[in-house]
């Protein structure tokens, strides 16, 4: 259904002979130019009511038609009718108008999420890393953008925003702009009895700042995180996967100081001052790491759930190469601590072998 | 996992101090262990002293021996040269243990105090009096495929999984600890206890008592260990046995043999060990200390397998130390201390 | 024309996603304004919740819920009958039990309240708060004596899987065979165990005034799942909209049992939040499903010279209290070799354990163990060689259905396995080989799974740009699904790879069944084609009636799809581009839906893959230990349609053979039934170092019959076959018959 829709959206857009050449990036305060959009409309034609503007590089990924449709959902029930504009939604039919609208934007090749204003002025703007995704709480941020008021309180002529869903918008912009723990609203709750007797420490949030693929990370955050749930919860870095939470699986591994380590062991809070590189920020650039085109190439992986931690212990383990990785029957060893279920081990090893040739 | 508050020391004694003030305080360092059985609600601290902060992370030579800081890594003492030299039992229980991400963040005193894995220790529906003291032991008569030969009780029947602490065992470590009452040292085959009526209690450590460091003792012999386990690699002890073995020309001064996964701590066989003193190595006299090791062996419903894997093991680990077989793989290595089919082809040099 | 990508060992499409962490799970989506579930789960087998303390958990910091079978929403019964597999009964394949419906408590680890809170860790800890009071009743937890015993009359409903057959006459053949031979072999409880984890998020909203339910699920079953929860929670079928592009693993979880999105579900809908529940590995031992243990007495009666007169294989096994599933421990027994006299019955004990589902080569995997372990027991007995005795009892037909195999060339397999291990250099008498403390043994077994083809549908769509894109609800699961779909979907299109995608894993797509049964290839792949070729057939009119093409006028026959043109057979000069037929026509693109199923050819013949494996292992007797050193197959499994993603998924299969033979096992406690394997620590799948040196080839001979690929599945006829393979090789490095899996140290130590 979805899908058939999308597919209606697509308007022929002449090929482009040469990639598009990228304008200077947009700002706030910048008047945005007249695209043509996905759909093949004009920028133009959305005057009148706010925009937010979702730019994706061109990488074949299936998922993200489904997030931006969640995303263009939170637009219309927080948006104040605000239009959500994902120019990847098309991904695989709208290459060529795409390349130009974010050479328009300045955004060539990156995640970037602009917001309009009613007049076409660019009001707000980020982008996103690069291996990250775009995250609701940018959307949210966005919106909150928009109304600055909104924070303070329900509105008349809302709409469809009720008071709840409201304050699941807020929560959920609190949470990703990585504020958890303000108490959601008491009307939500089922008991009203006495207040709760907080257990010690249970409202105390620390002020963590992690240093993850060589930026720091500011949190506010329970003790309780493990490293593994911030990763994944709190910033979204869902590369690093959760397999068994007990260390007895390798899923979760990442580098901290170089080294190996499983993150579902390990709070957030212990790690402060220390390096972490998780999957996402292990190639430097779009090209990938040796050891991921090893893995790519040699088919090390099935489902591929314990892959990014597969390839953290082996990029750990190889940079140990001359002392403690030598034959297969070393690297079998070595690797025992990273459970594959479709069990491409022998696929793995020649992996790690092609890496280790050089 | 229960609400907890954090402090990162710099320095030992505040650590000492605020833990020893805290009846629900604990130390924690590479977290390995702890955080496992927090999530299972098996621990419930109400704060977090973290001690991985602690300029404990030195390896010195000293008296003879080696002195390892409590808080250096399992990886970094197993490859310690000096360690994987003179003391290859020490590196090889360390590289026949848990994996390289685990080796990597567990330090050197945490790994002597991981709990039992007993599967009714850590699920909070079935009584446990290592858990909750005075529920019972669900083990006792249900699924002891894990349990103990030597030392139980009827209050608890666990056994101990580290593989490090065997070694020590054999080794005769010493554990230099800073408490509230000030500095000690403890013989390593005295730190863990056996369960009696108390098996809350694993070692002889008192609340707030913090290892500082673990010294191996002077030692011109030769020392292995040896591991049985159900899979190849990251996988708890079945059985095992560490060996050190002192000669004099062809006899054999001093013998201590070790066994882990028997029971609430690393069990050395006195008597096996006097059998062996003074004799001149053989398979027949190592029969026969096995054969005295395991006399008093008490079976539970689901292990008495471990008397006859424990027998052999222990007879294959004295065989390889004293060199009349040969070592499965290099020494101070897991090949060395993986016993099976395939970790000895694989380990032949390539 | 099917030359160009089809059958080569292309990369994975989604491997850059993957090895990148790029790749999103269900436990991934970002969501917004997510809430977090956890589960509370039952302490005992049997009983009923007297009473449930939840105000401590109400309390706690962040809770916006706690849900019980008192303030839960209402469910509808699970359905009898989903498509054509049956869901409630004997042999069916679910359990009828909705969750927190009632207080009754059927097995350990039943969930008896979720906890809804902001946090994961906010939720986590205050399930712990939550107190229950139990009325407990005696769980029955032993096979022997439970007191619910059934017969069940087929497996999943399948008239043609009865679990209660007999052809000719075994007693009377059995008694009057010169040789005779009766064992039992058993096996453990195992657990599928995939790296990810269950997890759902689930979104409810109104959309044109109505309840909608989006759900993101840890499924290989889409669209049974989207019909289960429909019926359930009592929507539209359309209402429900099911998201899974990517699986963390299956290997036969992840499709049948429904507690897990329907709790999620609830949640969502009692706190007017999405919710996520992400299920903890502990639990995954609860509520996953599992295969369940086996006792399964073979007898087998022979003449002198190795022909099979009788055979009869009977199977107790189990399943929970309120599902039929029944491990079908017959399915190889009673085709693989040419007996004129079987028997098989299947008897299923109903116990207060969790319930079981289909687990990588259900039946097969532990059944075929038993089967071959004791075709070597005889072989021995009769001092013949093991692939000998089996040739002299070669099936040239089915000989249960008498129907002729689609393509079987079992034979080849015998011989090439035979060269690949070294079967003729080894000493054959048991217990003659040793290097040091290790006894080395050579075992071998046959392999076997059926050939399975369901219907489906696919859209193909063509772009004015000359792209393509094909779309069904299928899933990717470690399958290579948009790997070898969009090889297949390419060469259907005439178009190089590059032009072509395929998407899944969402069940608004065109209809497929759940991935399984290893039916995947030859179901979806027909139904790509046959898209592929509609919407060609529709372009090729457009163009033939266009007055400015050069194909104007020509009949659609006349005129054939190569390389992104359309031309004239006749004059492949004469033609132009996909995309330019568009333009002209003002169209962006041009869209045709159709299926593929399979048809009488399924009457005809019986349709099975075929394989030999043959293992090495090394024995070190004193210690118990097993080691897997060698394991070389040789497979008869149609045409590959990417021999390097096959190639994964067939030594993948092998290895968790190795693991189902040495290590694994799910115990629970014989007294309360509470499972004391519970964690990946405990529950050994193999780790790289038990994975041997694996050997793999193929005849890669395409079966005329199945469809126009000529592919069988392979997903699951790695597993089968292995464990035997390895049994009978420590038989004949130690000398010793082990009937009980898994092969565990303690089994094998003597002093």
């Amino acid at each position: 259904m979805a899908k058939k829709a999308r597919i209606a959206f697509y308007t022929l857009c002449k090929a482009m002979p040469l990639p598009p050449e990228s304008a200077p990036a947009l700002h706030a305060g910048d008047l945005a130019p007249n695209g043509v959009l996905p759909d093949g409309s004009h920028l133009l034609e959305l005057r009148g009511r706010p925009v937010i503007l979702a730019f994706a590089p061109e990488e074949w990924n299936p998922t993200h038609a489904h997030q931006s449709e969640l995303f263009a959902r939170l637009s219309r029930e927080f948006g104040h009718g605000a239009a959500f504009v994902d120019t990847a939604t098309d991904e695989w039919h709208s290459l060529d108008c795409r390349g130009e609208l974010a050479a328009q934007f300045g955004v060539t090749g990156q995640r970037a999420l602009f917001l309009l204003d009613e007049h076409g002025v660019v009001r707000w703007k980020t982008v996103v890393e690069s291996g990250q995704d775009l995250r609701s709480g940018q959307v949210l941020a966005a919106l909150e953008a928009l109304q600055p008021a909104a924070s303070g309180g329900a509105r008349a002529g809302a709409g469809a925003l009720s008071r709840r869903t409201f304050v699941t918008a807020t929560l959920a912009a609190a949470a990703l702009l990585l504020l958890p723990g303000c108490s959601p609203d008491s009307s939500t709750k089922n008991g009203k009895d006495a207040a709760p007797e907080a257990p010690v420490g249970s409202n105390d949030l620390l002020a963590v700042t992690l240093s993850i693929n060589g930026k720091p990370h500011r949190l506010q955050i329970d003790a309780r995180v493990a490293l593994l749930d911030a990763l994944r919860e709190n910033l979204h870095l869902t590369g690093t996967k959760k397999g068994c939470d007990h260390g007895q699986c390798g899923a979760c591994t990442v580098h901290l100081d170089g080294q190996s380590i499983l993150s579902c062991l390990t709070l957030a809070v212990m790690v402060q001052g220390q390096e972490i590189t998780t999957i996402e920020g292990l190639a430097t650039g779009p090209a990938l790491h040796p050891v991921q085109a090893a893995f790519l190439k040699h088919d090390a992986f099935q489902c591929g759930y314990c892959t990014p931690g597969q390839i953290m212990a082996a990029t750990a383990l190889l940079r140990d190469q001359p002392t403690r990785l030598g034959s297969a029957v070393e690297i079998r060893e070595a690797m025992s601590g990273n459970l594959c279920r479709c069990a491409a081990y022998p696929n793995i090893i020649a992996a790690i072998q092609e890496v280790q040739r050089g | 996992m229960h609400p907890f508050q954090y402090q990162r020391p710099t320095s030992p004694a505040p650590a000492v101090a605020t833990v020893a003030k805290n009846p629900g305080a604990t130390f924690i360092a590479g977290g390995t262990s702890h955080l496992d059985l927090m999530k299972e609600g098996v621990y419930r601290p109400t704060l977090l002293v973290d001690v991985s902060g602690l300029p404990l992370k030195q390896i010195v030579d000293f008296e003879g021996g080696v002195r390892i800081g409590a808080g250096v890594s399992n990886t970094a003492a197993a490859y310690y040269p000096a360690i994987q030299q003179r003391y290859p039992a020490v590196s090889e229980a360390l590289l026949a243990g848990a994996s390289v991400q685990i080796r990597n963040m567990a330090s050197m005193a945490g790994n002597p105090l991981q709990r039992t894995r007993c599967p009714y220790f850590r699920d909070l529906t079935q009584v446990c009096n290592k858990r909750t003291p005075g529920s019972g032991c669900a083990a006792l008569g249900g699924y002891n495929h894990v349990h103990a030969l030597f030392g139980a009780s009827a209050a608890c029947v666990a056994t101990h999984p580290s593989d490090l602490a065997v070694a020590l065992a054999a080794l005769d470590a010493r554990v230099q600890t800073t408490g509230p009452r000030g500095p000690r040292t403890i013989a390593f085959p005295e730190l863990h206890r056996l369960p009696g009526d108390t098996p809350h209690l694993d070692t002889v450590l008192e609340h707030g008592e913090l290892i500082t460091a673990i010294d191996l003792p002077a030692f011109d012999g030769r020392s292995h260990y040896l591991k049985v386990r159900e899979r190849a690699s990251y996988a708890f002890a079945l059985v095992s046995c560490a060996v050190a073995l002192e000669m004099d020309g062809p006899r054999i001064r001093r013998a201590r043999v070790a066994l882990g996964g028997v029971a609430h701590k690393p069990w050395r066989v006195g008597p096996a060990e006097a059998l062996l003193a003074g004799q001149p190595p053989s398979e027949k006299l190592f029969r026969a200390a096995a054969a005295a090791a395991f006399a008093a062996a008490k079976p539970l419903a689901h292990n008495a397998y471990k008397i006859p894997m424990g027998r052999n093991l222990m007879v294959r680990a004295l065989l390889e130390t004293s060199g009349l077989q040969p070592l499965q793989g290099p020494a101070g290595t897991a090949f060395a201390a993986s016993v099976g089919g395939m970790a000895g082809r694989l380990a032949t040099p390539r | 024309m099917l030359t160009q990508a089809t059958g080569k060992p292309l990369d994975r499409v989604d491997g850059r996603l993957k090895v990148t962490g790029a790749a999103r799970y269900t436990a991934e989506w970002d969501v917004p304004g997510l809430a977090y579930g956890a589960v509370v789960e039952s302490a005992v087998a049997h009983g009923v919740v007297s009473a449930l303390d939840v105000r401590a958990a109400r309390q706690a910091p962040g809770v916006l819920a706690v849900m019980t079978h008192e303030n839960a929403p209402r469910l509808q019964p699970i359905p009898a009958k989903v498509g054509e597999t049956q869901f409630r009964g004997e042999g069916g394949i679910t359990e009828t039990r909705q969750p927190l419906q009632t207080a009754a408590i059927e097995y350990a680890g039943q969930p008896l309240a979720v906890v809804v809170a902001d946090t994961h860790e906010r939720a986590r800890h205050a399930a712990s708060l939550v107190r229950v009071t139990y009325e407990t009743r005696a769980p029955q937890l032993a096979m022997a004596t439970a007191s619910r015993q059934t017969l069940p009359e087929s497996f999943l409903g399948n008239e043609e899987e009865k679990l209660q057959v007999t052809v000719g006459d075994p007693a009377a053949a059995l008694a009057a065979a010169p040789v005779r031979l009766e064992r039992v072999y058993e096996s453990a409880i195992t657990h599928h165990n995939p790296i990810e984890p269950l997890a759902t998020i689930a979104r409810w909203e109104k959309r044109a005034g109505a309840d909608f339910l989006t759900l993101y699920d840890t499924t290989r079953g889409l669209e049974v799942l989207q019909q289960v929860m429909a019926t359930s929670l009592g929507l539209p079928r359309e209402s429900v909209h099911v998201i899974c592009p990517f699986v963390g693993g299956a290997f036969g979880a992840k499709g049948w049992l429904y507690a897990p999105p329907l709790l999620t579900a609830m949640a969502a809908r009692l706190v007017g939040k999405p919710v996520k529940i992400e299920w903890r590995r502990q639990d995954m031992f609860a509520v996953a499903g599992q295969r369940a243990a086996t006792r399964q007495t073979l007898a087998l009666g022979a003449t002198r010279d190795g022909k099979i007169t009788a055979l009869r294989h009977d199977t107790q096994t189990h399943s929970s209290v309120s599902s039929g599933f029944t491990e079908p421990c017959a399915r190889v027994t009673r085709m693989l070799y040419a007996v004129p006299n079987i028997g098989f019955a299947h008897q299923l004990a109903h116990l207060h354990l969790p319930s079981p589902c289909p687990m990588r080569g259900p039946g097969e995997t532990v059944g075929g163990w038993a089967l071959e372990c004791a075709i070597d027991e005889l072989a021995a007995e009769l001092n013949l060689d093991p692939v000998e005795l089996r040739l002299r009892n070669y099936a040239d037909k089915n000989p249960e259905t008498g129907k002729p195999w689609s393509s079987k060339q079992l034979r080849q397999c015998y011989a090439r396995g035979k060269e690949l291990i070294g079967w003729d250099a080894r000493n054959p008498r048991p217990r003659s080989m040793r290097e040091g403390n290790t006894l080395i043994g050579y075992g071998m077994a046959t392999t076997m799974y059926p050939a399975g083809r369901r219907e489906a549908q696919a859209r193909a769509t063509i772009f004015a740009d000359g792209r393509a894109l094909v779309q069904n609800a299928t899933h990717e699961l470690g399958n290579g699904a948009y790997t070898i779909f969009r090889q297949i979907s390419a060469d259907a299109l005439a178009l190089p790879i590059e032009r072509v995608r395929f998407e899944l894993g969402d069940s608004a797509l065109p209809s497929a069944p759940t991935t399984g049964g290893s039916t995947t290839t030859a179901t979806v792949g027909p139904a790509a084609q046959q898209a592929a070729r509609t919407v060609l057939g529709a372009l090729k009119r457009l163009a033939a009636s266009d007055a400015q093409s050069p194909l104007f006028g020509a009949a659609a026959a006349a005129i054939d799809a190569r390389e992104g043109r359309l031309v004239l057979r006749a004059n492949p000069a004469k033609g132009e581009e996909y995309g330019a037929i568009l333009r002209r026509a003002k169209l962006p693109s041009i869209v045709a839906t159709d299926g593929a199923k399979p048809g009488e050819e399924r009457q005809k013949y019986s349709f099975y893959s075929f394989g030999a494996v043959f293992a090495q292992v090394r024995v070190d007797e004193a210690s118990g230990v097993i080691r897997v050193a060698r394991l070389c197959a040789v497979y008869d499994v149609g045409r590959l349609m990417n021999p390097k993603t096959a190639h994964s998924q067939i030594i993948g299969g092998m290895a968790m053979g190795v693991g189902a033979t040495l290590m694994e096992a799910t115990r629970y406690d014989s007294r309360n039934g509470r499972a004391v394997v519970r964690n990946l620590a405990d529950y050994h799948v193999p780790s790289m170092a038990d994975t041997p040196d694996i050997t793999v080839e193929w005849l890669n001979i395409p079966d005329p019959h199945i469809s126009e690929l000529g592919a069988r599945g392979i997903g699951e006829i790695g597993c089968v076959g292995t464990p035997a393979a390895i049994t009978n090789a420590v038989f004949h490095a130690t000398g010793r018959r082990l009937r009980s899996l898994p092969l565990t140290p303690d089994k094998l130590v003597q002093g």
